[in-house]
Formats: C-alpha cells, sequence, structure tokens
C-alpha cells in the first residue's frame, strides 16, 4: 500500500488533535478568567449593595429633614391651638358665670315686686267680688216678687195667641156656614170681605189691649228692679275708695320698684362690666402669654432650624454620601476593567473560534483538491494499463492466430508452441497485472476517503441541529402535556383576582401595621398597632367620618327601604302611564354621579329652587350644603333620590317573578290581604330583597364622588366620610399607613353588614 | 265598559258566594234589584275617579325626578343674568348657544371627549377577549379551584375600590403604570362582575347541546364561539351598555390613577369647570359642560328606554307596557317584509 504518495489521513487527524488542544487550553483559560470574575462579583456584591442602600438612606435624610421640621412646626403649632382652647374653655365658663349671677340677682329684685303686686292684686279681687256681692243683694227678694208679674205676661201672651186663633176658626166657621147656605160665589167673596174687617177690628182691639197691659207689667219689673235697698250707695262708696286706695298703692310701688329696678340694674352692669374687663384683661394676657411662648418657640426652631443650619445638616448626608460614592465608583471601575477584559477574552475567543472553523474548511478544500489530482493521475495511469492489457491481448491474438495457423502441423506447432511459450516470457506479465489490481484497490480507498471526510462534515451540521431540536422539544412538551386547557381560558381571570383583589388585601393587611416610605419600601417600618391607635385616639376627622359613614348609611337605607317598597308596590302594573312613571323614576339613576351632585349643587343653593319652594310655603329653608347640622342629609337626600329608580326596578322585576299560582291559591284558601303580603311576597322576594340590601349597604359605605364634590368633606369636617378620608390621608396627605387602617375598618364594616344582611335573608323557599 | 261588566259579575258572584257559605259548592247567582245595580254603578264611578287621581299623582312624582334635568338644559341657555337667579321656570325667552362654545373652550372638552371615547372603545373592544373565555371554563370545564370564582367575587365585592386603591397605586407606580391606557384599562378588562355574569348565563344552556357537539369531536374553543355565544347574544348587549355606562361615568378610579391631565376623562373636567376658586361659577356654563357629559347616554336612554332599564338591572326578567323591539331588529324585520311581498308578486305574475 503505497500511502506515502497520497494523502495521509492520519497527518490530517494529528493537526486536528493539535488544534483541538490549542483551543480547549484557550477555553480553559477563559473559564478561569470568568470565574475570577464571577468570585469578584459574589464577593463584592454585598458592598455594593450596601453603598447603593447608603446612598438612598443619605437622599432620603436629605429630603426628609424638610418634613421633619414641619413636624417640629406642626407639633408647636398643635400645642399653641391646645393651650389656646383651654383657655377659652375656661374664659366662655368664666363669662357664662357671671352672666348667670347678674341674671339671678335681677330675678331676685323681680320676685319680691311680684310677691308685692301680687298680695296687693289678691286684696283687690276680693274688694271686687264683695263689690259683685253687694250688686247681687241689691234687693234679694226680687226675683219672688217679679215671678207673678212675668206670669201675667205669660197670660197675656197667650191670650194674644188665643185671639189670633179664634180670628182664623171664625173666618173658617164663617165661610162654611156661607158654603152651607149655598150662597152664590161672588156674593160670598163679598161678604166674606166684610166678616174678615170686622173680625180684624176685634182682634187688632184685643192684641192692643194685651200689648198696652203688658208694657205696663214690664214697666213695673224694671221699677223693682231699678230699685235699692237703703244703705247701699254707702256701702259702694266705701269699697270704691278702698279699691281706689288700693289702686294708688300699687302705682307708687310700681313707681318706686322702678326707680329703685333701675338703680340695681346700672349697679349690676357696673359690676358686671369690671369683672368683665377683669376677666378680658386676664385672657388677653393669658393669650398673649401663650402667643409670646408660640412666638418665642417659634423664633427658637427657625433659629435651631435655619436654613444655614438645615445646608448644614443636608451638606454632611451629602459628604457622606460623595464618600460612598467615591468607595463605589472605585469598586466600579474595577468591574469595568473586568467587563473590558472579559470582553477582550470573548473577542479572542471568537476569533479562534472562526479561526478553527476556517481551518477545517481549508482541510476539507484542501483534501478535496488533492484527491482530485490524484484522481486524474489514477485514471492516467489506469488508462496506460488498459492500453497495455489491449496491446497485450492483440499479441495473445496474434499468436493464438499463429497457433491456428500451425495446427495443421502439430508436431511442428506443439514444437514451435514450446519454443513460442519459451521465446514469449509470459512470465513477465504477471506483474503488470499485479499492478494494475494494487491500482484500483488504492482508487477505490482513496474514494471511500473522500466519502467518509464528507459524511463527517454533514454529521457535524445534523448534530447541531438535533440537539437544539430536542433541547426545545423536551422543554415545551414537558410543560405542555401536563397542563389542563382550562388554565389557558381562566388565565385573565386569575390574573384580575391576583392584582385586583388578592394582593391588595394581603397588602393592605400587611401594610396597616407599617409606617410606610414611599420612596422606598424597604425602610418602612414595623409598628404594630399605633397607626389604628393614633387614628381612633387622636384623629377627630376619622372619628367624626367613622360616625358620619353610619350615620349617611343609616339615614340613606331608612329612607330607600321604606320609599322603595312602597313605590315598588305602587308603580307595579304594566300600564302605559306606569311604565312611563317608571321611565322617569329611573333617568337619574343612568346620568354620572358627577353630573348630578353639580346639578343639586344649584339646586340646594341658599337662593336655589328649593328654597324658593319653601318660601312659598312661608318656611326660610336653611343654607343646606353649607351648614353643618344638614349638609350630610342633604347629601343623603340627593343619592336617595338618585337611587330610587333603580331599586324601585328591581324589587318590581322580583315582584313580577313570583308566580300567579300562589296568589290563586291563597284566594282560594280565603286568606286576607295582609297574611298574603307577609307569608307569601315577602318571603318570596327575599332574594332580591336581599341582593337590594347589600347593594344599599355597600354603595352606602364607600360613598365618595357626591362628598367630594358637593361637600368636599363639608363644613368643619360635617360630611367627612370614611372613604373620603382615606382619599385624603393616602392621595393627598401621604399617610399611607393610617389609610390603610382605615381601608380595613372601611372592609369590617361592609364585611360584618353583608354577613348580617345574609344571615336575615336566608331562608329556603320552595314553592 | 267590558272590564266594568266583567267586575260586576264577579262581585256578584262572590257576594252570592257569601250568601250561600255552607252549600259553596253549588253557587246560585241572584238576580239584582235596582238598589244594588245602583250601588254598584255608583262604586265602579268612585272607581274610575280614583284610578283619575292616581295616574296624576304619579305623573307628578315622575315629573319630581325629570325636572331638573330639563331644568338644567334650560339653564345651559341662559344668559349669565339669568342664570344669577335660578329663576325655576323652564320658558326661555332667548337660547344662547355660545355658552356650549365657551364651555367647550374652557374646559379643554375635545381632548377630554376624544380620552372619554378612546377610553370607552378601547374597553368595550378588548374586554370580550378575556371575559369570555374564562367565563366559559369556570362555567363548563372542569378543573382545580372550580369554586373559587364565586368566593373572589364575594370578597371583591366586600373590598370596595376605595379601600384598595393604595395597594394597587403602589403596584402601579412600581410596574409604571400610572398615566398610562393600559392601567386605566385594565381592572375592567378582567372584572369579576362580567365574568360571574356570563358564567351564569353560559350555565344556563342545557348539557345536551354540548354532548352532542362533543360527540361531534368539536373542541372547547370551537363549542363555545360556534354554540355558546350566538345562543347567548342577548347577554351581550346587557352587558355591552352596562360597561358603557360605567365607563362614560367612572370618576374615582380616573382620579385617583392619573396624576397629570393627558388621561383624564369628561366627568373630571366638568367638575374642573365648577372647582373656580374664589369666584361664583357662571352656572349656564357648568350646566352646558354637564349637558355635553350627559348628552349621549340621556340619547340612548330615549331611544331605548325599556333595552336600558332592562340591562341597568342586570337582565333580569321585566315586563313592560307596549315595548317596542329593538331598532335593529325591526329595520331587519321591514326589509324583510318588503323582500318577502316581492317575492309574493312575483309568485302570482
Amino acid at each position: 500500500m503505497s500511502n506515502s504518495k497520497f494523502i495521509n489521513q492520519n497527518e490530517i487527524s494529528e493537526i486536528r488533535v493539535e488544534i483541538n488542544n490549542a483551543l480547549k487550553n484557550i477555553k480553559n483559560n477563559f473559564l478561569e478568567k470568568e470565574n475570577f470574575r464571577r468570585r469578584f462579583y459574589f464577593e463584592h456584591e454585598e458592598e455594593l449593595k450596601q453603598y447603593k442602600q447608603q446612598k438612598d438612606l443619605y437622599l432620603a435624610h436629605a429630603k426628609n429633614i424638610k418634613f421633619e421640621v414641619k413636624e417640629l412646626f406642626n407639633k408647636a403649632k398643635l400645642k399653641n391651638k391646645k393651650q389656646l382652647d383651654d383657655l377659652e374653655i375656661d374664659y366662655k365658663f368664666e363669662l357664662e358665670e357671671i352672666k348667670q349671677t347678674k341674671k339671678l340677682s335681677l330675678e331676685e329684685i323681680t320676685l319680691t315686686e311680684r310677691k308685692v303686686l301680687k298680695e296687693i292684686d289678691n286684696q283687690l279681687t276680693l274688694l271686687n267680688i264683695e263689690k259683685k256681692t253687694l250688686e247681687q243683694q241689691k234687693r234679694p227678694n226680687l226675683y219672688q216678687e217679679t215671678k207673678a208679674l212675668e206670669d201675667k205676661i205669660d197670660r197675656l201672651y197667650l191670650k194674644k195667641e188665643a185671639a189670633k186663633r179664634n180670628y182664623k176658626a171664625n173666618v173658617i166657621h164663617k165661610n162654611a156656614l156661607l158654603h152651607e147656605q149655598k150662597v152664590p160665589f161672588l156674593e160670598r167673596i163679598k161678604k166674606m170681605k166684610q166678616i174678615k174687617a170686622e173680625l180684624k177690628a176685634i182682634k187688632v182691639n184685643e192684641i192692643n189691649n194685651i200689648k198696652t197691659e203688658t208694657i205696663n207689667l214690664k214697666a213695673e219689673i224694671k221699677k223693682l228692679q231699678n230699685e235699692v235697698y237703703p244703705d247701699y250707695a254707702k256701702d259702694l262708696a266705701k269699697i270704691n275708695e278702698r279699691i281706689k286706695n288700693l289702686e294708688n298703692k300699687k302705682e307708687d310701688f310700681a313707681i318706686k320698684f322702678k326707680n329703685h329696678y333701675e338703680t340695681e340694674k346700672v349697679r349690676l352692669e357696673k359690676e358686671y362690666n369690671e369683672s368683665l374687663n377683669k376677666l378680658n384683661t386676664l385672657y388677653n394676657e393669658e393669650k398673649s402669654k401663650i402667643n409670646n411662648n408660640y412666638a418665642l418657640k417659634l423664633e427658637q426652631l427657625q433659629k435651631e432650624n435655619s436654613k444655614e443650619i438645615l445646608k448644614q445638616r443636608k451638606e454632611e448626608f451629602y459628604l457622606l454620601h460623595k464618600n460612598n460614592k467615591a468607595k463605589y465608583k472605585e469598586l466600579k471601575k474595577v468591574i469595568k476593567s473586568l467587563e473590558k477584559q472579559y470582553k477582550e477574552d470573548t473577542k479572542q475567543f471568537i476569533k479562534l473560534k472562526n479561526d478553527e472553523k476556517k481551518l477545517n474548511h481549508k482541510i476539507i478544500k484542501d483534501n478535496e483538491n488533492i484527491l482530485k489530482s490524484q484522481k486524474h493521475l489514477l485514471n492516467e495511469k489506469l488508462k496506460n494499463m488498459e492500453d497495455m492489457r489491449n496491446k497485450i491481448i492483440n499479441e495473445i491474438i496474434i499468436v493464438s492466430k499463429e497457433q491456428l495457423n500451425l495446427e495443421v502441423n502439430k508436431k511442428e506447432l506443439i514444437n514451435n508452441y514450446k519454443n513460442f511459450k519459451e521465446k514469449n516470457n509470459y512470465e513477465k506479465l504477471v506483474p503488470l497485472f499485479d499492478n494494475y489490481d494494487k491500482l484500483v484497490i488504492e482508487n477505490n480507498e482513496i474514494i471511500a476517503i473522500y466519502n467518509c471526510l464528507v459524511n463527517e462534515k454533514e454529521l457535524i451540521y445534523e448534530d447541531k441541529r438535533s440537539v437544539n431540536r430536542i433541547l426545545i422539544d423536551q422543554k415545551v412538551t414537558k410543560r405542555l402535556k401536563n397542563v389542563n386547557t382550562a388554565y389557558f381560558f381562566i388565565a385573565p381571570a386569575v390574573f384580575g383576582a391576583l392584582v385586583f383583589t388578592v394582593l391588595p388585601l394581603v397588602f393592605m393587611l400587611v401594610g396597616a401595621f407599617f409606617s410606610i416610605d414611599a420612596t422606598n419600601l424597604g425602610r418602612s417600618q414595623f409598628v404594630g398597632f399605633t397607626n389604628f391607635y393614633d387614628i381612633f385616639m387622636f384623629d377627630t376627622q376619622f372619628q367624626k367620618s367613622l360616625v358620619n359613614t353610619l350615620i349617611y348609611a343609616l339615614i340613606t337605607i331608612g329612607l330607600l327601604s321604606i320609599v322603595t317598597l312602597s313605590m315598588a308596590a305602587w308603580l307595579n302594573r304594566s300600564t302605559k302611564v306606569h311604565n312611563a312613571v317608571q321611565t322617569m323614576v329611573f333617568t337619574p339613576h343612568i346620568a354620572s354621579l358627577v353630573a348630578i351632585s353639580i346639578l343639586w349643587i344649584a339646586l340646594l343653593s341658599p337662593q336655589g329652587i328649593i328654597n324658593q319652594l319653601l318660601k312659598v310655603f312661608g318656611i326660610e329653608g336653611p343654607l343646606w350644603l353649607l351648614q353643618e347640622n344638614t349638609s350630610l342629609l342633604s347629601v343623603s337626600m340627593v343619592t336617595v333620590w338618585k337611587d330610587i329608580g333603580y331599586y324601585v326596578l328591581l324589587i318590581i322585576a322580583g315582584l313580577q317573578g313570583i308566580p300567579a299560582y300562589v296568589y290563586e291559591a291563597a284566594k282560594l284558601d280565603k286568606a286576607k290581604k295582609s297574611t298574603t303580603f307577609f307569608k307569601i311576597t315577602v318571603p318570596l322576594l327575599a332574594p332580591t330583597l336581599s341582593f337590594v340590601f347589600v347593594n344599599k349597604f355597600i354603595n352606602s359605605f364607600k360613598v365618595f364622588a357626591p362628598i367630594e364634590i358637593m361637600t368636599n368633606g363639608g363644613p368643619m369636617g360635617s360630611s367627612t366620610v370614611l372613604s373620603y378620608w382615606i382619599y385624603k390621608a393616602g392621595r393627598i396627605g401621604f399617610n399611607y399607613g393610617q389609610a390603610m387602617a382605615g381601608a380595613i375598618i372601611l372592609t369590617i364594616l361592609i364585611t360584618i353588614f353583608t354577613v348580617l344582611n345574609h344571615k336575615v335573608f336566608k331562608r329556603e323557599i320552595q314553592y | 265598559m267590558k272590564e266594568n261588566l266583567e267586575l260586576e259579575f264577579h262581585e256578584v258572584i262572590k257576594e252570592a258566594s257569601m250568601i250561600h257559605e255552607n252549600t259553596s259548592y253549588s253557587p246560585v247567582i241572584q238576580e239584582l234589584t235596582p238598589k244594588q245595580y245602583k250601588a254598584i254603578k255608583v262604586k265602579n264611578r268612585i272607581k274610575y275617579v280614583l284610578k283619575i287621581i292616581n295616574y296624576l299623582i304619579m305623573i307628578t312624582v315622575g315629573l319630581t325626578f325629570l325636572y331638573p334635568f330639563l331644568w338644567m338644559l334650560v339653564m345651559s341657555l341662559r344668559s349669565y343674568n339669568d342664570a344669577i337667579s335660578f329663576n325655576p321656570s323652564l320658558i326661555l325667552t332667548e337660547a344662547h348657544w355660545g355658552n356650549y362654545v365657551q364651555a367647550w373652550k374652557k374646559a379643554k372638552m375635545g381632548k377630554y371627549l376624544g380620552n372619554s371615547v378612546i377610553y370607552a372603545v378601547l374597553v368595550l373592544g378588548l374586554q370580550y377577549f378575556f371575559i369570555v373565555p374564562s367565563a366559559y371554563a369556570f362555567a363548563r370545564m372542569e378543573f382545580k379551584g372550580n369554586k373559587a370564582l364565586f368566593w373572589i367575587k364575594q370578597i371583591g365585592m366586600m373590598l370596595p375600590g376605595e379601600a384598595t386603591f393604595i395597594p394597587i397605586y403602589f403596584l402601579y407606580s412600581k410596574i409604571g403604570l400610572i398615566d398610562s391606557w393600559t392601567g386605566l384599562i385594565l381592572p375592567s378588562l378582567v372584572s369579576m362582575f362580567g365574568i360571574y355574569m356570563f358564567m351564569n348565563h353560559f350555565k344556563t344552556i342545557p348539557n345536551e347541546i354540548v354532548e352532542s357537539a362533543k360527540l361531534d369531536k368539536a373542541g372547547h374553543f370551537k363549542i363555545m364561539l360556534k354554540i355558546m355565544v350566538p345562543m347567548i347574544f342577548p347577554v351581550f348587549v346587557t352587558h355591552f351598555l352596562l360597561t358603557f355606562i360605567s365607563n362614560w361615568n367612572s370618576y374615582y378610579w380616573v382620579m385617583v390613577m392619573t396624576n397629570t391631565e393627558k388621561l383624564k376623562t369628561l366627568p373630571v373636567a366638568v367638575r374642573g369647570l365648577l372647582r373656580v376658586e374664589g369666584v361664583v361659577p357662571e352656572w349656564q356654563i357648568v350646566m352646558a359642560g354637564n349637558v355635553i357629559q350627559l348628552a349621549p347616554i340621556l340619547l340612548m336612554y330615549i331611544f331605548g328606554s325599556s333595552q336600558m332599564k332592562r340591562a341597568m338591572i342586570g337582565g333580569r326578567k321585566i315586563k313592560f307596557a307596549n315595548e317596542k323591539e329593538p331598532l335593529l331588529k325591526r329595520a331587519f324585520k321591514k326589509v324583510s317584509r318588503k323582500f318577502r311581498s316581492v317575492e309574493e308578486k312575483n309568485k302570482y305574475i
């Protein structure tokens, strides 16, 4: 096998091994360097973190100095306020005492006057009673004396009546007589006229007599009435004199008392003014003292926290920060240099890799070229060999022809053949044939080597691809095969639940026990229940808002539950008018809360429509939103006005959902209307009612927009609600911990009421 | 009249049954004496009068709810001097349309209106891609934690947005979602309310239909899109209306989650008209802004009141008298009728 002439496979493999070894060495170097870099990072990670934290800390301190100073000022202010409030309370108390003493003394004087006046009045009344008795006893037997006369008058009246009756009877009688005598009509009338005139004359005479007699009798009675017993005038005069004396006394007393009262009043006012002046001077002095103290404190604080000092403090922190920064920069420089080195190394590595690739390509190409050239050589050789063979074959043919020619003479031919065999060196051909075989074998080997090389190349590429594919497939299939497809469907829901309900709840529950730093959450400190304690004990706004929410909820829910139930029962029919009224009532619920609250600011303003309407009935309306008593009530009225339509429609839908045959069955059993209402409609309405009540409670607890727009928390915080307080504390005041504590209280309130609602309405319904 | 006669008849039967209580199974109809007949007539007349009075009271009550809106419209067209007096009458002497222009310019309504529209369109367009599949999964598919949705919804109801805005604000500020459309949209895209509503309606569809589809080797996605969604199409309408109204009116969420004025919507702008400090607000302009803000929803309410009412109470069943069918359906019917008539004519020709 002559391998020396052709390319040596061992050589190629040796070169490859060398290159690979070099690469391995380089790789090892590279890895060592990387390991060193990583170790360096690992060792200095904590230092870097510390530097970062310290940087944040210093910067935050520098920022927070301002806030601290502000807090100090606020504390001083609060102290001053408290002192002033105490002073004012004392001042008001003393003022009221002075006023009351003045009032009491004046009242005592008036009381004595009233006692005297009462005594005089009593005497006067007694005298008047005596006078009346005297007047009654003018003539003690008057009644018995006049009685006979009055009887006579009565009799005369009876006589008069009798005369009238007689006249009528006579007329009728005479008429009847004439009728019996059958007098003709005209004559009868004439006669009747005559008779009537006669009878009338008689009657008039009688009546006149009676009248005169009665007049006389009345005059007698008057005379009797006017007659008086003899000492009457004297007695009357005496009593009148006494009355006059008493009245004079009364007037004198009144004048005297007036003078006395005025003098006393002046004296008391003087005393009052003196005491007031004293009080005022005392109050002013103390006030000025407190104010001076406050001013001194403020000056002190300002001196302590003057801008220069603040700057110095800030600069201290900044200096610390600078030192820190320098260290940090040094470390970073080292890291940067390391990274530069790393980059260079990687570049080198990549270059080497490329070189290797190029080398591989070169070797393959060289091999190919060599193989091609050798193929040519071999082909030429083969041709030569074939030519040789052909020549030999020709020769053999020629020989065989000669043999054939020489067949005739066998002996000669055999001899000749023997000679010919000896002459043509047949043995010389054997090595030639051997050579030919060798060449063929060599050629085959070269082709095999070439194929091997090509296969190697393809195999390298295929390996790379297959490895990548297998890795990806393993990752994907492992995860996908075990997962239910439902989880892809519910992914958004899970995301929503996590982000908007679960996470906030957890954060709220945790964050309420921390004092939170907005800039850096890591620096917030655990403080336990102090947030809750502060809110409940010191924050008057929060206390007010808590009470206000409860009041607001009670007002709205009471009003709504009464109004909506009655309205729903009233409007629960489906005629045209009912339907139109339902749409009218429902309109406010569709409009936004902003629009409606702006509308009602206009309606409830002091000169607004509602006050104008009240003026028509003669009532002076309150200031509604601008007054402390009515602000919360008016807001709740507006929200009730907005929500009525919604709840009415809900309840109507519930009422329509009750099947009609239930009522028919009740009718068959002759149940009363009240019993059907309480034993059929209410329990069957329970699910809708529970929905309605839960909605009402939640909505009334989280009311925000109307209060924010209409009252802004109201005059003197009379209408701040919990949600508004949370917004103020959290979004505007940046007091996150307390705001979250408030939010937790709100959620607790809502949960309590919803659970209560569920327990009230939880009855199993079957029909 | 027919009703009255029937009423009379029923009353007569009642009286008869009351008289013959012992033999109540064989009611005997008594003939009416003239006195009884007169009494019944008088009763019916009194009932009629009471009915009219009842209607009048009802209409006045309804007008108390409608009057403020009309007054607002009138106020928005008054001049400054007329508007100050708060005159309660609804009569206009002159219409000042310039108020609307002024309101538009003062509150930069063009920008904020665009913001509101974008907000509504984004939510309405994107929400169903998230809500419907999850609702379907909760209604029809089996997996662990299938019943958690109810509890999460309950917790979400008890946790009002007014309480949880601080944690969400923190989270948003960490991620950088404050003052961005995605942050504004996100909660309404994956709202528990919508998922719960759709789930309830998916559950009402009979199981046999789904099973037959499964036998034909339909996947979950195909069942959802080609069977379930067309069957509950009315729910889409109600949900669409509800979300549109709530988005158009949303005030708290937008105010809390935006710091700049880049993304603020109409209600916030109208609120800004009122917040002129130190000066009495010009009521005619404020009312004009209010009208602009309310107009789309009120117009929708005027043209489809029964539809809106049904949607707002969560798609419950309720009867309305003389209810018209929705506009699209009516138009479709008209067109189809015309075509039918043409076909019939062609038949005879």
